[in-house]
């Protein structure tokens, strides 16, 4: 539970890597797909 | 990495065999197969079990298919009933032909339903030699129209073969005039069992050529424009095309299966593959049988060993494959001469891919959405909002925290989300806020003067 606790939160990518590093753009389920609905998936920065 | 979900998120049921057009391109399988032409209905009890498995694999959204669907009006409400009840979203595709008023009426009062439709061609003559009906193309349009009224959400699919592929920009722009703002053109998969329909398929110039076409639409129509099916991504070498489709890939029994009017499940709609009958068998069992189309054992030799975009591409349709002969084969519009300069691509376009959040974003105060659901998987866990396609796929801690915020009626803002995440590098902390973002466009997280209005 401890591990669990200090688990950094994060998106979880379905499919591809897990790195942006090595893939450069996430691809999740709900990404790109039809069932977004327009509701697509954003890359932010502040 | 790909992770295996521990059931689908998405289904399609196709209610019915028949249909009142005759569509040349028409994906269903059964329609070229002399053994399969009975006409095939689910019963209101077999959609009654089927809804039953859904809900017990917490399924978010279903689609209600055919065949027409509105063959079968009472069956297509008893299935919106169902939904409702078991916390699915909902969408119904249709050819819109036999729906009268007071349907019309009917399905207004299913809020978060949807529909996509098809226009083939905003030239009328073209739209009804393609799906082999008279007078199909303004009754089509007049409640297309009938629904918007009623806010009901409509999209419109163009599925391109070489007779209608000129007409892209001219049908959007005429869908865009009856009040639609989502429009798809996507290249049409040849029907298993069909005869020499290469001839109908575009090459992969045109498939090029109707995304940029797209891209065309999106800004000056200013519609919301996708494809429906999954291209290989080594034909995406033209930045504004990678940046806009790249995502897209085939979730065929990685997210989503159909269910067949007969209970039979297979891993889309396109394929005649079947993996079990969910009237008799478990959707887990079968889910599981069908780890072939997620452990990249269907794909060509060339994508799953030596293609540099292995990691992010699914190798196209793998039902163009099969109809060219070997499902393992390659998918016919690639264009594996590509694949570096893309790869290439890909690093080039993550910097400028970019969103700001929104000027005092950060002190805004949230409370988790009323409807939060949350579904357990290996990896974490998928948090969405019941009855709506709006999900995020988390870590465990994320789950946990989202979770325990939602039992005790937390407020939480950006800061306090970043203090209980544990990030401390640069890169974690932009991460977290990228998440928490997210999880706000999402709607999972919602401004807390906001959430008792929902």
């Amino acid at each position: 539970m401890d591990a669990v606790q200090k688990e950094v939160f994060s998106e979880i990518v379905l499919f591809g890597p897990q790195d942006e590093e090595e893939g450069g753009f996430v691809t999740t389920a709900d990404c790109g797909c039809f069932a977004c609905d327009g509701n697509p998936c954003v890359k932010v920065i502040d | 990495m790909n992770y295996v979900l521990n059931s689908p998120l998405d289904v399609q049921i196709e209610l019915t065999t028949s249909c009142n057009h005759c569509c040349y391109y028409c994906y269903n399988f059964w329609r070229h197969d002399i053994k399969t032409k009975d006409n095939l209905l689910l019963s209101t009890k077999e959609l009654v079990r089927i809804f039953d498995e859904l809900k017990k694999n917490n399924i978010l959204s279903v689609t209600i298919t055919g065949g027409e669907p509105f063959l079968y009006p009472q069956r297509v409400f008893k299935c919106l009933e169902l939904a409702k009840e078991a916390g699915i979203q909902i969408g119904i595709n249709s050819n819109l032909h036999l729906l009268d008023e007071v349907e019309i009426k009917l399905l207004a009062k299913f809020k978060e339903s949807s529909i996509l439709t098809s226009i083939l061609s905003h030239r009328p003559e073209i739209h009804e030699t393609m799906v082999n009906s008279k007078g199909s193309f303004n009754k089509t349009v007049k409640n297309i129209q009938n629904c918007l009224k009623r806010n009901i959400r409509v999209s419109v699919n163009m599925v391109l073969t070489k007779k209608n592929f000129h007409d892209i920009y001219q049908t959007a722009s005429f869908v865009k005039g009856i009040g639609v703002n989502t429009f798809c053109a996507t290249r049409v998969v040849p029907p298993i069992g069909s005869d020499n329909f290469q001839e109908h398929c575009l090459s992969t110039d045109q498939i090029k050529a109707s995304l940029k076409t797209l891209l065309e639409v999106e800004k000056k129509l200013d519609m919301n424009v996708e494809v429906l099916n999954c291209y290989p991504k080594c034909i995406m070498s033209d930045a504004d095309i990678y940046s806009k489709f790249m995502n897209r890939i085939c979730i065929a029994g990685q997210t989503t299966l159909s269910i067949g009017a007969n209970g039979d499940i297979r891993p889309c709609s396109h394929s005649d593959m079947v993996y079990g009958n969910i009237l008799t068998d478990d959707l887990k069992n079968i889910w599981d049988r069908m780890s072939e189309w997620r452990d990249g054992s269907l794909l060509p030799d060339f994508c799953r060993e030596e293609c540099s975009l292995r990691d992010i591409c699914t190798g196209g349709c793998r039902v163009m494959a099969q109809y060219y002969g070997n499902i393992k084969g390659t998918d016919p519009n690639m264009e594996p001469c590509n694949v570096d300069s893309i790869r290439c691509l890909s690093k080039k376009i993550k910097n400028t891919n970019l969103l700001s959040i929104k000027k005092g974003f950060n002190k805004t105060q949230f409370k988790i959405n009323t409807k939060f659901a949350f579904r357990k998987e290996s990896f974490g866990g998928i948090v969405y909002i019941m009855g709506t396609r709006n999900m995020v796929s988390v870590n465990t801690g994320t789950c946990l925290y989202l979770q325990e915020c939602f039992s005790k009626g937390y407020y939480l803002s950006m800061k306090e989300f970043l203090k209980h995440s544990n990030a401390k590098t640069a890169k974690e902390i932009v991460n977290v806020k990228r998440l928490f973002y997210k999880l706000t466009f999402k709607k999972i997280l919602v401004p807390a003067d906001l959430v008792n209005d929902l």
